[in-house]
């Protein structure tokens, strides 16, 4: 009977802590590449569009995903300096009645796109890729020093045991910024 | 000053704080209640988005999560609280926990089973909502406007195709006036009984052509980018917006030089849905869409009832958690208070008041406290002054006791008071010298008679008796006793001492030294004596001298007469010797008068046996018997008594001048002793004779001897009584004889 409430609790805080495990969606290809002066990332996120979701879409739900790309300087016996900090969200709503998902991209708040699609691949593709995010003016970056890029997408909410929330989000994924021109990948999860 | 318990202690909850906090308590309630019903009339709208929102969902399990915390926090709290004043017995932490967790399952178990009970409902109720029927239904609806916007779509994509094929064929996209590309369009939008017909080059706006019967094209929205673009890659498209109310449903087909060539340009078709049908199946539409949002909502909906449902039940067992804590206080609160207050009368501040605002019957209960306390404060300030009074007034007594004392111990006369039994109380030093007591002797309590002689002791007992029997009278007798080996002859009065009900309480005896006094007075009384006796004898004398001397001197002179001188001398020598004689019997009898002998004696019997010698003799005196019939047999010596009467009554028939009338009268006094009274209507007796009358040889007649009041009044003295004169009524004289008790 004395173990009960510790039993309890280490459930409670086991079943909790492995609950951002249990729905796995998690960003890959994650890449932070030049494009001409400015470096441009991208990748993909994985596990987002679950069947309840994709339900969800299709009863004309609006939808969002929301990413977070931070890109960091690092520094030695100190926290790594955060130079830049994207918020890119992407919306998509579908008509029941035209068939067609409208579909929205914001960029720290500001809208930066707009489509129209009868095609559900499309709608999957914009909801869960990301090319060509601008982050910084390679001038911008002090030669010698090294950077990386890190992400994570926050997909709302889930339910653990049907009445507690839990952030639906994936881990951060890192990747180090290539000054020389090449191109930083991440490794796949 | 009045103390406050609560500002002292803080203890008590001060009630402004308890009402606010039922006052916040019962508005936060309200707003509880009046979010709850607004949702649930959000919900009955089925605008389902709002509730199931995310943020309303977190806010509803953070209100949850705080109130189950608060409440248990409350109860561990209250609990902890509860032992710890348990432990510190503080008064009402036992009820008011039992109070609390009463209520709490009084209302958890009801509440409980409406919880559940309404999940139950809820999930029915939610289940029955997205039941295949109604399932069936809309999509049935649905489907009739998807297969007619489908056919539609299929109807202007076809007409596209083939107004892009037209289009094609007549190089539309070479360069050309504007009026004739509309003259093309216009051409092709009436043989295919087009609504619209557009052209896009890229470049400029679109051509667009529209039937007559088809409303403006103010309000035509551009074709969304990336579908031109689509279009214009080799893709066909086919996009709807609403136009006017209707729904304009465009389709859009590249328009190529060669099959596989790039696109030019291209073809739009526009079918317009009038407005009521377009309006028709929007509702269909967005009814179908509503319905499948709230399916794939189901679990988000009945997460928020479930929410909505705990946090009323927390709410209702967080409320009736604080309602008993309150009603727990509401109790105890006072009963602290009340049990401070005790403790504080107890300590000895009746300053005390407690001040609780109770409106119930611990209100009676503080207020009769207070009054209680109001009455104890009077009380003790009562009897405090009454201390005071008491302790001034036995200061007083007590110097008033000293004062006497040194009084008492100053005086030459002995005090002793003594108590309704005979025992010693007080004796004052004079007292003790009188009565040759030891003066350290602890004679306090013990009885007086035993402290003296036998004789004295009993003259005593008698005298407190004569005290006590005498209704606050004085009794006064003279003792003479034998101490230490000498003889004193002691006047002791006994005065009895009573209380205001005139109950015995004791009696004082005050004792004075007669010894030098009566040795003074006998001296002046013998030599009164010796002086009367040397006149009585001297008086005879004379005549014998002077007869004597004239018969010698008629011897001498050998007087003829001489015969006669010596017969008339010696006749007068002899007379006069013999009234020498007789002066000098009468003084040997009272010189040696015997001591009484008494025995029981009638008194009754006394009376007449003196009486019986005056039979006849006196003619003119009447003489009147008196005697009580219940008067007792008195132990007296009949002879020396019968003397006394027979004097009294010569001097009283002697002084009436043997005519009148004498009253002998002998009765049981109130104080217990004898009293005889022998009374004439004769002259009486002067104020001023009355001190000498009973000394020898005191006489108011002419031929008296002077010693009958003497003799009588030795026997009565040798009978312990007392005689006294007293005036009669209305005149003559009357003779007291007091014999006491104790002889009779």
């Amino acid at each position: 009977m004395k173990a009960g409430p510790g039993l309890l609790t280490i459930c409670l805080i086991t079943g909790l802590s492995a609950a951002p495990a249990l729905g796995s969606p998690a960003i890959t290809h994650l890449a932070a590449e030049r494009n001409g002066d400015t470096f441009e990332a991208s990748c993909r996120l994985e596990g987002a569009l679950t069947p309840d979701v994709e339900e969800e879409i299709a009863a004309g739900l609006s939808t969002s995903i929301e990413y977070r790309l931070n890109l960091y300087r690092k520094r030695t016996a100190f926290f790594d300096q955060v130079v830049v900090k994207h918020r890119i969200e992407c919306t998509t709503r579908y008509d029941t009645l035209t068939k067609q998902y409208t579909l929205t991209r914001r960029l720290d708040g500001e809208l930066q796109e707009t489509r129209v699609t009868d095609d559900p691949a499309a709608m999957r593709g914009f909801m869960t890729e990301l090319h060509g995010v601008p982050l910084v003016r390679a001038e911008e970056l002090q030669p010698g020093e090294e950077y990386y890029l890190k992400a994570k997408s926050n997909l709302g909410l889930l339910w653990r045991f049907y009445l507690i929330p839990w952030p639906r989000d994936t881990d951060w994924e890192r990747v180090d910024l290539a000054l020389t021109g090449g191109k930083g990948v991440a490794t796949q999860p | 000053m009045p103390h406050n318990p609560e500002r002292q202690e803080g203890k008590p909850v001060p009630r402004v704080r308890i009402d606010r906090l039922v006052r916040s308590s019962v508005l936060f309630l309200l707003l509880v209640f009046v979010a709850g019903y607004f949702l649930l009339r959000k919900a009955t709208n089925f605008s389902w988005l709002y509730i199931t929102n995310s943020v309303l969902l977190s806010s509803l399990f953070l209100i949850n999560a705080i109130l189950i915390l608060t409440l248990v926090t409350l109860l561990m709290r209250n609990l902890i609280k509860a032992l710890v004043e348990r432990r510190r017995g503080i008064l009402g932490s036992r009820f008011r926990t039992k109070l609390v967790f009463s209520l709490l399952l009084l209302w958890l178990i009801p509440s409980m089973i409406i919880f559940w009970s309404a999940l139950h409902l809820i999930q029915r109720s939610v289940d029955r909502w997205f039941n295949d029927p109604m399932d069936r239904l809309t999509e049935a609806s649905q489907q009739i406007v998807d297969t007619y916007y489908g056919e539609a779509r299929k109807r202007g994509a076809a007409f596209a195709r083939e107004v892009a094929r037209r289009l094609a064929e007549q190089d539309v996209a070479r360069p050309q006036t504007r009026s004739a590309i509309h003259e093309t369009l216009g051409a092709l939008l009436r043989e295919y009984h087009l609504d619209l017909v557009a052209l896009d080059l890229g470049h400029d706006p679109p051509y667009v052509v529209v039937d007559p019967h088809v409303p403006a094209t103010g309000n035509l929205q551009d074709i969304p980018a990336n579908l031109r673009e689509q279009a214009f890659r080799g893709e066909p498209f086919v996009t709807m917006s609403d136009y006017h109310g209707g729904m304009l449903i465009r389709c859009g087909h590249p328009v190529r030089a060669s099959p596989e060539g790039p696109a030019r340009a291209v073809a739009i078709v526009g079918v317009y849905v009038p407005r009521d049908l377009a309006r028709l199946a929007a509702s269909v539409s967005r009814s179908d869409q509503d319905y499948r949002q709230m399916r794939t909502q189901k679990v988000q909906i009945k997460r928020v009832y479930i929410m909505v449902f705990a946090l009323i039940t927390l709410v209702v067992l967080f409320s009736v958690t604080w309602i008993g804590l309150y009603l727990a206080r509401r109790i105890t609160d006072p009963i602290q208070t009340l049990l401070h207050g005790t403790r504080e009368i107890s300590s000895g501040n009746l300053d005390y008041r407690v001040e609780v605002d109770a409106g119930d019957e611990l209100g009676i209960l503080v207020e009769s406290f207070n009054r209680m306390t109001a009455e104890l404060r009077t009380g003790k300030d009562t009897i405090e002054r009454r201390n005071l009074e008491l302790s001034a007034s036995n200061r007083e007594l007590v110097e008033r006791r000293r004062y006497i004392e040194t009084l008492l111990d100053s005086v030459t006369v002995g005090v002793v008071s003594c108590d309704r039994h005979g025992r010693v109380t007080t004796v004052n030093r004079a007292a003790l010298r009188l009565l040759a007591l030891e003066h350290g002797l602890d004679l306090i309590g013990r009885p007086l008679p035993s402290l003296l002689p036998p004789e004295g002791g009993r003259a005593i007992d008698e005298l407190l008796g004569e005290a006590f029997a005498g209704a606050g009278q004085s009794a006064v007798r003279g003792l003479e006793l034998s101490i230490g080996g000498k003889t004193c002859m002691l006047a002791v009065g006994a005065t009895s001492l009573r209380g205001d009900a005139g109950e015995p309480l004791g009696a004082i005896l005050v004792l004075e030294d007669l010894t030098d006094l009566m040795r003074a007075q006998k001296i002046a009384a013998w030599r009164e004596v010796a002086r009367r006796l040397a006149h009585e004898i001297k008086n005879p004398l004379t005549p014998i001298q002077l007869s004597a001397e004239r018969i010698r001197k008629k011897y001498a002179e050998k007087s003829r007469d001489l015969d006669e001188i010596v017969e008339e001398g010696t006749a007068a020598i002899v007379s006069e010797v013999a009234t020498l004689k007789n002066l000098v019997d009468e003084f040997t009898r009272f010189a040696r008068l015997p001591a009484p002998n008494p025995v029981a004696t009638s008194l009754q019997e006394v009376i007449a046996a003196s009486l019986s010698l005056y039979n006849g003799v006196h003619s003119k005196v009447t003489i009147t018997p008196i005697c009580d019939p219940d008067l007792p047999s008195v132990r007296l010596d009949p002879d020396q008594m019968r003397r006394v009467l027979v004097n009294l009554l010569d001097n009283a028939v002697e002084a009436m001048g043997g005519q009148g009338s004498v009253t002998i009268e002998a009765r049981r006094d109130p104080s217990g002793s004898v009293r005889l009274e022998v009374a004439d209507d004769g002259p009486g007796i002067r104020d001023e004779d009355r001190d000498r009358l009973f000394l020898p040889y005191f006489s108011t007649k002419k031929k008296g001897t002077g010693l009958g009041l003497a003799i009588v009044h030795r026997i009565v003295s040798d009978h312990h009584g007392r005689i006294r004169v007293e005036n009669n009524r209305p005149r003559g004289a009357r003779f007291v004889i007091e014999l006491p008790t104790a002889a009779a």
